[in-house]
């Protein structure tokens, strides 16, 4: 049971390996399997509750912006300015990687950093994942993803759900929504 | 925009940080990195009228140690920073602008302060009256309580790290240390704050700890504010709990109940807690009164944040000055 060995995790939900995760535009279909995973694979490193809420906070706001911006027309991407202009080239990064398993271990990266004590080494998250992606991938896609979230990376609490979070409820909840009308 | 080229908006993009920054000067430098002064050129193109004034803003270049930077991406205090600073807006908080990243380094973009508290704490020029540092007190207790209602503790307060604007307002900054205390199971690192301004419980080693530990530093700036000077300044840990212990008197299981268990417990030689009246002479009853309860050494006994703004010191005559009052232009 050494996080660091190259065990397989003791999962008992349905997806076994990470490789099971799939494409990130089906996320939100199967983020009832995915959420458990995350948990698991956070035990299994030994890592704090807090880390995985926090893993799972960040990949659910993470797909609910990239799915917002996949959702929008030429004429409304030519409306943003150069910043998000900017961010909208970096999406390029995560639709080339097409995976989930590179954008999981990122938060959970992420969420590391920002909640426990001591530290994995990425290279043994990646070992014991049994993930082929390279740290520099991982470190360069942590970048893209903090710019795709502007780097607001706050935990979702029910103080600043509703002021910070509000489109990815309607992501969520109302996919079917056109954003754009709140925007404006 | 959709006809440019996205290989035109790598960074950086020109001489300007993301487009958007002119570099003036630098201004400051630390552990954390260096500061520079900018120019907003966005917002002065998109400004009504060709006479606006000039916007400038600091920004903050996090410095990352270098074999941190090829294990584990971003610096986690960094992103702790980051994190913080986006959930929390209130006047005595430095307010978080923008953020980018270029090639390996990450940019704060940060409201532009005239000066820190260490600056006219320690200036041999400025009289500070007890009105300036009822001001002072109570700017660092609002921000205190501020960050105490969202869990946080900021775990490095010194007069260092608290900026004051032109008009005198004064903001917590660098929350490079500070983290979230909502759960009192979890075992948090001694390796914070600076050691003049570290409370007792930290110097013995103590895992677990609270937001008592910034009243202790605000006592600390306190007692700094009237000494004009550092108020405990040692060399090391032990010297540090020795200058502590002289004035406030050797912790025992009957005034700190528990403090023979701590991690790094050391038996002092037993001296009697001091007056701080007798070492500050003149000094008001309800001045002492409030300093001895920011300097006490069991963190369960020491004053709450809002204890400290509804104390009498802050209730009698004379007044606390507004912000603007403070002498903020002696500072060079």
């Amino acid at each position: 049971d050494n996080p660091r060995s190259n065990s397989r995790l003791r999962t008992g939900c349905s997806i076994k390996s990470i490789s099971d995760l799939g494409n990130y535009s089906e996320y939100f279909q199967n983020r009832e399997s995915i959420v458990p995973w995350i948990f698991e694979n956070c035990n299994h490193f030994r890592f704090r509750k807090s880390t995985a809420f926090r893993v799972v906070s960040i990949m659910d706001k993470l797909m609910a912006t990239l799915l917002y911006y996949k959702q929008m027309s030429t004429a409304q991407k030519s409306s943003i300015d150069r910043r998000k202009y900017y961010t909208q080239c970096k999406l390029k990064d995560i639709d080339n990687m097409n995976k989930l398993e590179p954008v999981v271990v990122t938060c959970t990266l992420m969420a590391m950093k920002l909640e426990e004590k001591e530290f994995i080494h990425l290279s043994d998250i990646l070992r014991s994942l049994h993930l082929k992606t390279s740290e520099n991938e991982i470190q360069s896609l942590e970048k893209s993803i903090l710019e795709i979230l502007e780097w607001k990376i706050a935990s979702h609490n029910i103080y600043n759900f509703w002021s910070q979070h509000f489109y990815i409820y309607l992501t969520i909840f109302q996919p079917k929504m056109n954003l754009f009308q709140f925007e404006n | 925009m959709e006809k440019n080229n996205p290989e035109e908006f790598k960074v950086p993009f020109s001489p300007l940080l993301i487009g958007r920054y002119k570099m003036i000067k630098k201004i400051g430098k630390g552990s954390y990195g260096s500061v520079y002064k900018v120019e907003d050129i966005k917002d002065r193109k998109t400004a009504t009228t060709p006479d606006s004034p000039k916007k400038y803003f600091a920004v903050k270049k996090m410095k990352l140690p270098a074999n941190r930077l090829k294990i584990q991406g971003i610096d986690f205090t960094t992103l702790r920073e980051i994190n913080i600073l986006q959930e929390i807006k209130h006047e005595n908080i430095i307010p978080l602008v923008d953020v980018f990243h270029i090639n390996r380094s990450t940019f704060m973009v940060m409201e532009l302060m005239k000066s820190d508290l260490s600056k006219l704490m320690f200036s041999r020029t400025i009289t500070l009256t007890i009105p300036h540092i009822k001001c002072i007190m109570l700017q660092i207790f609002y921000g205190l309580k501020e960050l105490h209602k969202n869990w946080i503790i900021h775990r490095d307060l010194t007069p260092n790290n608290l900026l004051i604007s032109e008009d005198g307002v004064l903001k917590f900054s660098d929350f490079g240390l500070s983290r979230f205390f909502a759960s009192n199971n979890r075992p948090m690192t001694q390796n914070v704050v600076t050691l003049h301004y570290r409370a007792p419980e930290i110097l013995f080693g103590a895992n677990y700890y609270g937001p008592q530990i910034d009243i202790f530093s605000a006592g600390c700036i306190l007692g700094g504010l009237l000494l004009r000077g550092t108020l405990f300044c040692g060399r090391n840990d032990i010297d540090q709990m020795s200058q502590i212990f002289k004035i406030m008197g050797t912790p025992s299981e009957e005034t700190w109940e528990g403090v023979t268990n701590l991690p790094h417990y050391v038996e002092f030689e037993e001296t009697p807690p001091q007056s701080f009246r007798i070492l500050f002479p003149g000094i008001d009853e309800d001045l002492a009164n409030l300093l001895e309860g920011l300097l006490v050494l069991d963190p369960n006994k020491r004053l709450t944040v809002e204890q400290c703004i509804n104390h009498p010191f802050f209730n009698k005559s004379p007044d606390s000055c507004d912000p603007d009052e403070l002498p903020m232009d002696d500072i060079s």
